[in-house]
Formats: C-alpha cells, structure tokens, sequence
C-alpha cells in the first residue's frame, strides 16, 4: 500500500531565515527606491519597460523577504 | 560622491531620498516606542476603561454594526442597564473592528484582541505623518520633520497610546491633528477640497472622542482673531462655512452627540462665529458699493439692532433651558473649583487634577522651553495679507499661536489635557529648532573672507559661534530623546493588570491576582451572578468575568453608585438589606495589606462614603474618623471598624503573621496593626482569596428557610 | 524510517499497524453496529459469532490508585477456533482497550454491544485470535469515572474516600477454572470492602480469591470504600489543532476545559488555612504535568484573558516536560479553561513515501499527554496545506465522527483542507495506538505562497505607475515640462548603473580588506 517512509525536511532551514530575511527585504527596498526615484522625476516622459523590470525586481525580493519575515517571526504560513 | 551612480548625486533626489527614509524611520520607531509592556509582559489590554472598549468591539466583531449602534447592555448597572449604542463615542471600535475586517478579508488572521492591543501605536505612527504634514503647511519641510521626529516620542502622548492602551485618547489625537492640518491647508488654499477633508476628519474625530469640543471651540476663535486682526479673506470665509455647516450636520449623526450640537453651550461659540463672520462678509460687500459715509451709516444701525436681537435670543434660550449649560466636566475647565465642590466623582479622578510642573517637564523636557521660543519665531515671521512669497502661511502661523496658548491653559488645569498639549508644542517647539538652525547654518556654510575681516552685519567668531549653537542643539535633542525613551520605558508601559515587584535575589515576581480572581469568578459562579464591587472594577468584570456588575467606571448614574457606597460603608446587617434589594449574589473587593498594594478599597473608602453621604445626609464622614484622622487599628472609630468594607478586607487576617518582628495582622499599607480581629460575618461568606490576598469574593448567603 | 506491519509476517518492532483506511466521507463508527445485532436477556451469546472455550485461568489485577482504574486480565485459554467473546463490565466506562497475546502481538477486537444476563450489564468483545488450541491473552481495560467519591463533600483539609465497584468474579461467558483478583490502591486506609472468602488485605493491596471453578457470568458484586487522593482531573472539553506548514514545521494548539471531579467542598475555600499549610489539603489540584513529544519548542501556556506565567518547561528532560499551574487551583467541582501550544520540526512527525513521490503521511500523537486526565469529548482538527489533495486519516481504534472542512488562514486564497475527528472517552494511553493522517502534495505548491506574495508588491507597483500618469484636478490639465536635466543628472542604462554600483561595492570592499595590512606596517 505504501513503501517506506523518509523523515520530511523543509526547503530552507530554520537558521537561515534571519539572513535571508534581511538580504532580500534590503535588495527589495533597493530597487523599490530606484522605481520611487525615477517616478518622481521622470515626469514627463516614462520609459515603460523600465518601470516595470524596476517594479519586477523590486516586488520579487520583497516578495520573498516578505515571505522569509513571516517564516522568521513563526507565522508558519 | 562621485562614484556613486548618477542618480544619486543630483540633489532634489537626494532629498526626496533622505525625507521619504526619515519619515519610514520616524515610523517605525513611533510604533516601536511603545511595545515596551508587550515585549515585557504580553499582548494585553491595560488598565479599566479600554475593557469596556475592547468589549464593545467584541460585540461589533461578533453581532454586526447595527447591533452595536442598537446594543443595551443588561450585564451593567444592575437593575437599570445601559444603553451602550447611545453613550459612546463608536469612532475607536468601528476603526479596530474595520481595521479587522480589512485584515481577515485578506486572510490575515490576527485576532481582534492583539488588533485592539496594538491600534493605538499604529494611529501614533500615522499621528507622526499627519503632524510633519502640519508644520510643513506652516514652515517648512525640515519642520515638518523635525516636528514629526518630536512627536514620534514625546511622553505626553505616549502616555495614552502605548501598546494595550485602547483608549479614546489613542485614536482621537490622530484625528484632532488631521482636523487641524486639513483646516490649515483649507484656510491657506480656500480650496473647496481641502475644506471637505477637514469637514470629514472633525466627523471621524466627533465619533472618537469627547475633546471634540476643543476643535469646535478653538477654530471659531482662531476665526475671531483673524477677523479681529484685519486677516479676513474669502479663504477663510469658504473654510469656516463649509466646515461648520457639514461638520455641524454630520457631528449629530453621532447618537451620543445628537442635538447637543445646536443646543448645548459648548457649541454656542461656533454658531456664534458663524453669523458674525456671515454679518462681517455682509458688511464687507455693501462696503464695496457705498461710499464711506452711508456705509458708516449703515454699519452702526445694523449692527445695533443685530447685537441687540442676539442678545435677547440668546438670553431667552438659555433661560428656557433649550440651550443647555455647560456641563459639569466642561464647567470644571473654566473653573477648576467647581468639581471639587459639587461633583466628588469626578473630583475624584487622579486624571482630573490640576498639572503640576514636574508634570510639565516629565511630559513634554526640554520643549517646554522651546515652546516660548517658537512662539517668538511665528510671530517674528508674521507677514501681511497678500504678501506673494508668504504663501498665506501667516495664518497658519496665527492658528499654532492660537492652538498653543489655549491648549497651554487647558493642560495646567487637568493632568488629562496634557495630550491635547503634547502635539502643538512639537509643532511648535519644532518651529524654533528649524528657524535656530537656519540662522546658524547660513554662517557655516558661507566662506571665510582673507584676513579675518567680518562682512556687514556679523559678528566675530561667527563660524565657532554658529558651530556651537548647533552643537548645543543637537545635544539637546540627544537627551530630549534619552528622556522620552526613559520616561516610556519606566513609568508608562506599565500593563496595570498585571503587577510585578523584584524580590531580594533581583528575580521577578508577578502578581496576577486581579485575573485569577476574575477567571474563578467565571469559571466557578452562576452565569447570571451578579457581583457587586466599587466602580473602578466593573469594566475590567464585565469584560474578564462575564458577569453582570452593579457600577462601572462609566459613573452616570450618581446615586446608584451611591447606593454601592452606602453598603460598604454601613453595618453588616444593614448593608445585607441593600445588597438583598439590589440582588447582590457575589461582592468583591480589593485588598493591599498583605502585599503593600497602595490602591486598594481601605484607601478608597473616603471617597466611598463621601460619594454615599452626597445622596444620604445621614452618612458623614466625620463618624468614620477619629480626631480627624482615618485609622483602622484599635483607635479607629467603631463606625469604621464595624463597617462592612473593613470586615471584607480583614476577615481572618487578623490570624495572618505579614512581618518580621510585627504583630499578626499587620497592615502592609497602613503600616498599623489592625484594630477589630475577631468578628464574624453573619449574612455573606468568604468563597474565594486569591494568592497574594489581592482579591476577596464574598457571597451573599441566601435567607435562610425558617424564620428567626 | 518507518515502516507498515505486515500481518502475514510476524511482527517487526517500530512497524505502524494500519486499520484500513477511512474513506473519507460519512461515518465510520463502529457504534453503527449496535443496533444491528440484538439479543435476549437471559440467553448466551449465539454461538455462530463466537467459538467456545474455557478459561482455564484468570489473573485479574485492578489498579485504582489514580482517578481511573486499570484492569489487566491474563486468561489463559483452552479450545478450539480463533475467536474469543470477552465481556466487560460497564462497557460505556471503558476509555481504553487492548487486547494482545501473552507475547505481545496485538489482537483485533471489535466491540460488538451491551448486553444484560444475570443482572449484569457488559460488552461483548469479539477477539480474533491467532490459530491454536491454547493460549494467552493479556487485556487491559482503562476504566474513566468509575471511582465514586463517597462522603461527596469534605472540608478542605480533609483527605477524600472513593467507592469503588465490580463482581468479585471476573465477568466471563466461559468456564473458569481458576481465578484471582487483586486490587492495588493508593493508600493501606480502607474504611470498607466486600467479603468473600478467600479474601486478604495486605497494606494496599486485596486479594479477592483464588475461586475455583466459576459459572459463566457469576454474579457477586464487590465493594471497596478506600482513601484516594489522586487528582481527578477531569477534560470535559478537549479541542486539538494541528497545523502542518510544508516549509518545516508542524504547530499544535490543546485547549483544555478541566473540571475536578472528586469530592467538592463542603465549607468555603479558605485562603489563610490553604496557605498555613498547602499539604493540607490533599484532595486537591494545584500542579499539573504534560509530557510534550520531542522537539517541542516554542511552548506557550494562556487563556482567553492573557498568558499565565506560572508554568516551568523542561525541554532537557526526555519527554520535554511542562509543568504549569492554572491560574486558580481546583478543589471538587471547579472548573479552569486554558490553552497549551507549541511548534514541532516536521522532520520526526512528518514523512514522505518513496513509493508515491507526493504522497506525505503525519504520524503526531493523539492526545496531549497529561498527568492523570480523563478526557470526556476530544476533537482534533488537522490543518493541512493548502493545495492538498486526497487528505485521509486512518486510526486504529474508533472515531465517532470524521468531517473534511476548509480553513483560511495567512496568504490562502482557496483555503487549507482540513480534517475534524471526534471521540468520546479517551485516556493518553491511546498514544501507544498510533494512527496516521496522509494527503498528497505537489511541492510546486509551495510555491503558491511567494508568487501570491511578489504579484502583491507587483500590482502595487502598478497602482503607483497608474496613478503617475493620471492628474486628479478639476480644470485645466496641467502641461509637465520636463526641467532640464542637470549636470550629472543623466540616466544611465541600468546595466551601466549596476556596474558603477558593482564598483562601489567592490573598491569599497577592497579599502576594507586593504586596511588591516597597512596597520602592520605601522
């Protein structure tokens, strides 16, 4: 019915939380300045592609360090 | 510099870099300023009045928003209930229960009591913003940021919105400040937008709390002293119109407001304003198409006839009682005697008394001093009316100056108004930081002319001079920010409900008997027990133990509090009848001698039989003294030691070894041994003591089944 | 690694014994057989179901030293045929059951109803044994709130007597031979016991026999009235939450709703006696003790008011213990409500089968083991991830009810697949029987969570870039030229601008490295 069973580890371990956390909360929050930047004084003409591989990057990092945040505070989600 | 890339080096980006990182900074540290007592002890709710909030909130949550506005609570004031829907500001509850909503709709499950807990940090981090915003209407940026930074930390509003304090006062300084900026962009644009924000952030803060009088007060007087001082514009006129007719309107949809809004004292001054600046906007126009003469004509006669046709009216209102006084809580701000006289419970709130200048400094250090600077500056900045490069920022100037000294006086006469206090002296004390700084950073960054020779108009050494004042000023702001933190730390993140002590060995101890006597209370007693006990416990009762109370700290009803007096001060066979004809099932009580808990009922009975002797003449204090002293050894008077409050803390303690070297039953408090030891209480038992002794419940026996 | 028993093979240590597995919808209760089968009062169980035997003799021992009793049972038996009718009194006070041979290897027992003859009530148990002509059984029975305390109220410094009742012969449809009773209890004071010779009492232990040659279903009641202070810790209400994170990590919350069931009190608790001398008053619950699994970590201990801070966890000893104390203490008849939670790692509770590469099974006990509880209802619930499918529970002792429910919790949008299982009566001896709850996950799944998190940020991103190109004022749009561009103000392209970043870092990094040599040459 089943074969054997092996014990179930989690992708990353426990002790890296806290430096993946801060790693990619601060690439996040870098390129997250980079976009405000170039929205506030780029007022009249806008490169679109640049916006958003600015806004691609910034919300991959963040999405991540958001994730990795809630694993280090033990919000298991 | 160079290297960096080049986005980074032009200046306009560099600040807009710098101000958005200073104002997430400012932030953060304003939340986390004030997690002291939850990193300390846990995520709880303080104090007695933010159980009635967080109760009510529950009851939001759970039964609906128009339950809530139609809730009669028949757990409190025994027999007589409370009508919770029509006697409170819903502004904090609807905020918390939305705030949850909002959060659970994404699927974020934090439950609503850690969403109470921590709502007030939250709005005291959006307090920071609204006030850079402020002072940036004022000043300028570098203010406003300085003005922020203040406020973020000052112990005067911290105080009312540390973590687990869930109180009006979290929600309600947020909102008077964002009244207050909108109405100083309104006044400064005469846009009709910025007037419809400032009409719907006073709604939000007539929902929040009852301090909305200030509001609906000091602009009337601000718009007063503009007229007074030649500053009347069409700005103004918008402003004031817009926000007096829709706030007036949309204040009495609070049910707790109604119409007091057009027929209490307290708003008379605005509706005041209102045809006084529509007579002077009148005038204004029939100045422009007369010449001066007529016009003076005209100008005398109606405004005889109008002064004297108000007069009457306004007399005749208020002696028909259709206007009614001003009440006892605001009265007592105009005359700070009239309380202590006439109103003992509200007297008796330690909120309620008079500021003293520790108090001053405790809350606000070194702006206290600053403020009177500030002050200086926005006069010294005054412009005239129409000057371009002013930016109509004089009236903003001349609305801090009002807001300033008024507040001032509000907060020497009640400890409470502190935090009304607290965000114009960051404002303000703001002003005076920046202006000192750019007067002194002009010097520094000028060049030093060859040969020491001083251009016009400075001073020798004005580089080192400068370079100092701005030392001393940074050092001030260093221990400006040591103290706050101190002062959060130490003496407001305390949680109240729990009290810890350090014993000998520098462990801590803690003292949880207020909620282990409430969790037996719920565990251990009928569901519809009622528990009598003095009004400070019945939020915290209601809330914990589920039970229904006889008074809370709402205190409306005087004489029913009176009644609950009367029983703790009388006999035992006397107050048996009173607790009998009230349906009394359980009393509780607290008790400090064991552990030296100084806030304990022996130290609030005389404000017990004074409160009882305000409705019962029979009752004087007089009898519970000997020769003018309050004792409880064997010199106490007889009244007091066979009182039923004396014989509920004291039962079998008089058995009790509480010192080395001291007699048994010995006072922790008082510091006396006990004067009345063996007794025996007839009518009500002893079923439960908590562990330090903290917390006594006594039950009323039943009558028993034969007759005597 | 763990591995399922083989019945045709004999029994290997640290193997899992699996009932089939529960389809999982509707009932699975064996409670549904009762009213299947009905027999007369006065007949012996039809003997189609059951084969004959005779015991040839019994070794009963009863111990009731704690708040519930343990009857441990060696028959030995003589007959032909593999399946054995074992009855027990008071079959709806039986919390716990285990029936295996003398060797250890387990017997399927299924429980086949109540049932009256000669005035006593039992249940009928069918065993199946394994082939032979003779054997032996061992049973253990747990019986919950059959202790009766008798005088019902004491004072509170006074110690508490039970009463205890059964049948001086062991309930049984065969022949016995011979048979013995001895009862252990807590303490040498009885105040009374039930004669028939031969009978001994020793210190704190009767002997009841030995009685040769018995009748089935002999009837003989037996009384003992003795001291007993042992807690009588009663879970009325017991509610487990289990929720299991892929990322490594498994949390369980216990919310306990406990009522002392001993003798109440007969006056008023007395705070200044309690305190005079805490030993005094013996009958009492002050302390409790919970043995958490292994790799506890993360335990907290609070009700609905708050945390409590009187609580001590181990986590040295093995099993992690907790000893804590409720916030009031527990005389007869009060009641205390809290909660106990803690994190486990995934890798000791949760296992992936080889075979079926997203197929993972949970092996976490079943109830929380606490000192000397009685548990009346319990109900667990097992919070899946989301994105589960194919979630079962297989257990090797009853449920009374099995529900399949949704959850929602942090960054769900379809919601967590979870299980509810409900039980009446358990002991924490039910931890011996593990069971296993399994579903199938694809470990792209995992990925839900980040992307749903990134296409957040992301449409936030949008929302700035949409509200840029948009003016909000009422009147003439207003004309944007763009200010000149400053010296040094030009953009690069960004691959440009990381490299200058690159170099930054770099030569900043390398004026690091560079600086501890120079301080030597200084």
């Amino acid at each position: 019915m089943s074969g054997q069973l092996y014990p179930y580890y989690g992708p990353v371990s426990q002790a890296l939380y806290p430096t993946l956390t801060l790693f990619l909360n601060l690439a996040g929050l870098f390129f997250f300045s980079l976009f405000i930047i170039y929205e506030v004084t780029h007022v009249g003409q806008k490169n679109l592609f640049r916006e958003l591989s600015l806004a691609g990057l910034a919300s991959f990092f963040l999405g991540f360090g958001t994730l990795f945040l809630l694993l280090w505070t033990g919000v298991y989600v | 510099m160079d290297s960096l890339p080049g986005i980074f080096r032009s200046e306009r980006n560099q600040e807009l870099l710098l101000r958005i990182l200073i104002l997430a900074l400012i932030y953060v540290i304003a939340f986390s300023t004030r997690l002291y007592s939850v990193l300390r002890y846990e995520s709880v709710i303080h104090e007695f009045d933010p159980y009635f909030n967080f109760r009510s909130t529950q009851y939001l949550v759970n039964e609906g928003f128009y339950n809530f506005l139609n809730w009669f609570d028949e757990g409190s004031w025994y027999p007589l209930g409370r009508i919770v829907g029509g006697t409170v500001y819903p502004g904090l509850m609807i905020t918390a229960a939305a705030v949850y909503w909002v959060l659970n709709f994404f699927n974020i499950t934090i439950n609503i009591r850690n969403v109470c807990v921590l709502l007030a940090p939250w709005f005291a981090s959006n307090t920071a913003m609204v006030t850079y915003f402020l002072a940036k209407e004022v000043k300028n940026t570098g203010t406003g940021l300085l003005a922020a930074a203040l406020i973020a930390i000052v112990p005067g509003y911290v105080s009312r919105s540390v973590a687990g304090s869930y109180d009006n006062e979290g929600i309600a300084i947020f909102t008077l400040l964002l009244t207050y900026a909108m109405w100083v962009k309104s006044v400064k644009t005469g846009s009709l937008l910025w007037s419809g924000l400032a009409t719907l952030a006073y709604f939000y803060m007539v929902s929040a709390w009852g301090g909305y009088i200030f509001i609906i007060n000091l602009i009337p007087l601000y718009v007063f002293v503009l007229l007074v001082s030649g500053r009347y514009s069409s700005r103004l006129y918008i402003a004031y119109c817009t926000f007096y007719t829709i706030g007036t309107l949309l204040s009495m949809q609070i049910t707790f407001v109604g119409f007091q809004a057009v027929q209490s004292s307290e708003h008379m001054a605005a509706f005041g304003m209102f045809g006084l600046l529509q007579i002077y906007a009148f005038l204004n126009w029939v100045h422009a198409h007369l010449s001066n003469e007529s016009y003076n004509r005209f100008f005398n006669v109606s405004v005889a006839s109008l002064v004297g046709f108000l007069a009457i009216s306004f007399t005749a209102a208020t002696a028909t009682g259709y206007i009614s006084p001003w009440t006892g809580r605001f009265y007592t701000l105009l005359d700070p005697t009239y309380a202590k006289e006439n109103i003992p419970i509200i007297a008796s709130v330690s909120e309620h008394q008079p500021t003293t200048w520790a108090s001053f400094f405790f809350d606000l250090h070194v702006l206290v001093i600053l403020f009177p600077a500030g002050l200086y500056f926005c006069f010294k900045d005054i412009k005239s009316l129409g000057d371009v490069k002013d930016d109509n920022r004089t009236d903003a100037k001349i609305f801090i100056i009002c807001y300033g000294i008024t507040s001032v006086y509000f907060a020497g006469v009640m400890v409470r108004l502190m935090l009304v206090l607290a965000p114009i002296t960051c404002v303000v004390g703001a002003i005076a930081i920046s202006s000192t700084l750019e007067n002194y950073m002009k010097p520094l960054k000028a060049k030093k002319t060859p040969g020491g020779k001083n251009a016009e108009g400075t001073y020798p050494m004005q580089q080192e001079v400068s370079f100092a004042v701005i030392a001393g000023l940074v050092v001030i702001l260093i221990f400006y920010t040591f103290h706050c933190s101190w002062v959060t730390s130490e003496a407001y993140s305390s949680p109240s409900i729990v009290l810890a002590a350090k014993q000998n060995d520098g462990s801590r101890i803690i003292f949880d008997d207020f909620r282990e006597a409430y969790r037996w209370l719920d565990m251990n007693t009928a569901p519809n027990a009622r528990v009598m006990s003095w009004w400070d416990y019945g939020y915290q009762i209601s809330a914990m133990a589920n039970r229904t109370i006889l008074v809370d700290n709402n205190t409306w009803n005087n004489s029913h509090i009176a009644q609950v007096g009367k029983a703790m001060s009388a006999t035992e066979d006397n107050a048996i009848k009173i607790m009998r004809s009230l349906h009394v099932d359980y009393v509780l009580i607290l008790f400090g001698g064991l552990t030296g808990y100084a806030s304990d009922d022996i130290n609030k009975f005389l404000w017990m039989v004074r409160i009882a002797g305000s409705t019962d003449p029979s009752i004087k204090e007089e009898q519970y003294f000997t020769n003018g002293e309050f004792r409880i050894d064997a010199g106490g008077s007889p009244v007091m030691l066979n009182s039923l409050m004396y014989k509920m803390c004291f039962w079998r303690f008089g058995d009790l070894y509480t010192e080395h070297n001291k007699p048994p039953g010995w006072d922790r408090v008082r510091n006396v041994e006990i004067g009345n030891k063996d007794f025996t209480l007839e009518h009500i038992e002893e079923v439960y003591t908590t562990q330090h002794w903290l917390v006594r419940i006594y039950k009323v026996k039943d009558v028993p089944n034969r007759g005597v | 690694m763990l591995h399922l028993c083989d019945r045709s093979r004999p029994r290997v240590p640290d193997c899992i014994i699996l009932d089939q597995p529960h389809t999982t919808t509707g009932m699975r209760s064996t409670s549904l057989l009762l009213g299947l089968i009905l027999f007369s009062s006065a007949l012996i169980v039809a003997a189609a179901d059951y084969d004959t035997f005779t015991n040839s003799k019994i070794k009963r021992r009863i111990e009731a030293s704690t708040a519930t009793v343990k009857h441990t049972l060696a028959i030995d038996y003589k007959g032909n045929g593999n399946k054995y009718h074992l009855t027990l009194l008071n079959p709806s006070k039986v919390a716990y059951l285990n029936v295996t041979t003398n060797l250890g290897q387990e017997l399927k027992t299924t429980y086949n109803g109540e049932h009256t003859t000669n005035g006593l009530t039992y249940g009928s148990y069918l065993v199946e044994l394994p082939s032979g002509d003779s054997g032996k059984l061992k049973v253990i029975a747990i019986y919950s709130h059959v202790l009766r305390p008798f005088p019902e109220k004491i004072a509170q410094n006074e110690k508490q007597l039970v009463i205890f009742e059964d049948n001086h012969y062991i309930v049984s449809p065969y022949e016995t031979t011979e048979q013995t009773t001895t009862i252990d209890l807590s303490s040498d004071r009885i105040e009374s016991k039930s004669e028939k010779s031969p009978t001994s009492a020793n210190g704190k232990r009767i002997t009841y026999g030995a009685y040769n040659n018995i009748k089935p279903f002999s009837s003989s009641p037996l009384k003992v009235h003795f001291e007993n202070n042992a807690p009588f810790l009663t879970v009325k209400k017991y509610l487990r939450l289990v929720e299991i994170s892929h990322w490594g990590n498994i949390a369980i919350e216990d919310s306990f709703d406990i009522t002392h069931t001993g003798a109440k009190l007969k006056t008023n608790f007395n705070r200044a006696e309690y305190q005079r001398n805490q030993n005094g008053a013996p009958a009492h619950i002050a302390k409790m003790k919970e043995y958490l699994p292994n790799g506890a970590v993360d335990v907290y201990y609070r009700d609905n008011i708050g945390n409590i801070s009187t609580s001590n966890f181990n986590e040295n000893a093995k099993p992690p213990t907790l000893e804590f104390q409720p916030r009031t203490m527990l005389f007869g008849g009060w009641r205390i409500q809290f909660e106990n939670g803690y994190n486990l790692p995934s890798d000791k509770y949760l296992f992936r089968d080889n075979q079926d590469s997203s197929r993972y099974v949970l092996n976490v006990p079943f109830v929380a083991q606490l000192e000397d509880a009685v548990y009346d209802e319990v109900e667990i619930k097992f919070i899946l991830p989301e994105g589960v499918k194919k979630a079962e529970i297989s257990t090797p002792f009853s449920l009374d009810s099995e529900t399949i429910g949704k959850h929602y919790t942090y960054l769900d949008t379809s919601g967590r697949t979870t299980i509810t299982i409900t039980k009446r009566n358990v002991v924490a001896d039910y931890n011996t029987k593990p069971f296993q709850v399994s579903y199938h996950f694809s470990r792209s799944s995992l990925l839900q969570e980040p992307i749903l998190l990134i296409s957040t940020w992301f449409s936030f991103f949008v929302f700035v870039m949409v509200l840029s190109r948009f003016q909000f004022r009422i009147g003439k749009p207003v004309v944007v030229v763009p200010p000149p561009a400053a010296k040094g103000d030009q953009m690069k392209t960004g691959v440009a601008q990381l490299g200058e970043l690159m170099r930054l870092l770099y030569s900043s990094t390398s004026s690091l490295l560079a600086y501890p040599s120079t301080s030597k040459q200084l």
